[in-house]
């Protein structure tokens, strides 16, 4: 049976966050996922308060990156969690948002090698090694908490090109995949399969989540307008590849790229079509949502997790996916 | 009047239906700052054991709500709720 997960941006003050995480755990979903972003609330500062205030559900970064926080820091701040949280804690990990990183002048670079090589420095850590690691990227010359982690913490790569997307595969626990149409998951589907036989595994044990930009109201002009800013900035941070599977021309991306990049909201906003909306969210009324997330279900999907915005309105969008969506698929399970 | 006696003269259909209210007028406040960290925890304290719309929950959030946006919460007491006495007793709250 397919699980619910939810992603929360923690841009407002902290206990807002974690009652929408409560709120998530009341109403029957399996994961929370916090982004992690300097300019934002702490993720793990939230992660811990969200461990205190709730009871059951599975949560951790979604997701961290390793150029700005180095792999043996996440290891850390995860395990500790696990002290909070037994058995409820995952970490995502992935290359980063390239626009904050900018911002603090961190170069991103090889992002596979940076990815690969924190996957395998953290999960050393969790297992309770004393690391010591020379890759591309890092090199630690031997490290080794100073505490025993509660379990091995799963990981999830967050991915969206094939190489990531194989990688994931091969040596992640799941994987997150960033995108909202069932075209994008077909092909990651592909590159997904040839991970996991790369590394000789078996793909029922890589838990395989559709990481979506999601909007919900019974209003769908209200769900719609609550996506466009979202739908601009992947628009705008989307690779020619991405935009052409939709049929959408590179302009547009560099477009709304460059408007988004001299802060003219409104003209990024302007540029965002039905078209794209449909290729990059997941918007609208709850039929149509669960239209939608029965396709994405198709393409070999384990967890469907309710990104960003969520809706115009977060409580009332988590009480209609609640009400009204998830229902619908653990009946039909 | 104080809170408690207000809080338990509302009326029992009513409760369920104003903490959803009380709570969008927290949850879409750009004040949320204001709230002290004490309230802040029994808050969530309450919440994630679903006692919101208890006597107990409903005064966590007209105290909350009092720190953040005051007249919303008083004109929808008074209007949408009917409930006079704690419309005024949260303007009182906010002139404290």
């Amino acid at each position: 049976m397919v699980r619910f997960g939810v992603e929360f941006v923690p841009r407002d003050v902290f206990w807002k966050t974690v009652y929408y995480a409560v709120q998530a755990e009341r109403s029957g979903f399996d994961f929370v996922w916090v982004t992690d972003h300097f300019n934002n609330r702490n993720v793990y500062v939230t992660l811990a308060t969200v461990a205190l205030y709730t009871d059951r559900i599975i949560f951790g970064p979604g997701v961290t990156n390793p150029f700005l926080i180095h792999p043996v820091a996440t290891a850390s701040a995860v395990a500790s969690l696990t002290e909070m949280a037994p058995g409820r804690v995952v970490c995502g990990i992935g290359a980063g948002d390239r626009t904050t990183l900018d911002l603090v002048g961190v170069s991103a670079d090889k992002p596979l090698a940076a990815v690969g090589e924190a996957v395998q420095i953290m999960q050393g850590l969790f297992a309770g090694e004393t690391v010591e690691f020379k890759g591309e990227v890092f090199q630690v010359l031997r490290a080794r908490l100073n505490f025993k982690p509660k379990e091995r913490v799963p990981i999830y790569i967050g991915a969206q090109g094939a190489r990531m997307l194989t990688l994931a595969a091969s040596i992640g626990d799941g994987v997150l995949i960033n995108a909202s149409h069932p075209r994008d998951f077909e092909e990651a589907s592909a590159h997904i399969k040839a991970g996991v036989s790369k590394a000789g595994r078996d793909l029922s044990a890589l838990d395989v989540a559709a990481y979506t930009c999601f909007s919900i109201d019974e209003d769908l002009k209200k769900a719609v307008k609550a996506a466009v800013p979202i739908v601009a900035v992947i628009v705008g941070g989307s690779p020619e590849a991405v935009l052409g599977r939709h049929g959408i021309k590179p302009e547009v991306g560099v477009g709304i790229r460059d408007a988004l990049a001299k802060e003219r909201w409104g003209d990024a906003l302007s540029m965002v079509t039905p078209d794209l909306i449909d290729a990059f969210s997941i918007c609208g009324t709850p039929d149509t949502c669960i239209e939608k997330i029965n396709e994405v279900l198709k393409m070999g999907v384990t967890q469907f997790v309710v990104g960003s915005p969520i809706g115009p309105d977060v409580r009332k969008a988590i009480g209609v996916v609640s009400n009204k969506v998830t229902p619908h698929f653990k009946e039909a399970a | 009047m104080t809170l408690v006696e207000v809080v338990h003269g509302i009326p029992e259909a009513s409760r369920e239906s104003l903490s959803g209210r009380l709570l969008d007028i927290l949850l879409r406040s750009g004040k949320g700052d204001l709230i002290p960290i004490g309230l802040a925890r029994v808050f969530l304290s309450l919440a994630q054991r679903g006692l919101l719309a208890t006597e107990e929950g409903l005064r966590v959030l007209l105290e909350a709500t009092a720190f953040v946006e005051p007249e919303k919460a008083a004109a929808s007491l008074e209007t949408d709720f009917g409930l006079r006495a704690a419309s005024d007793l949260i303007r009182k709250m906010k002139a404290v």
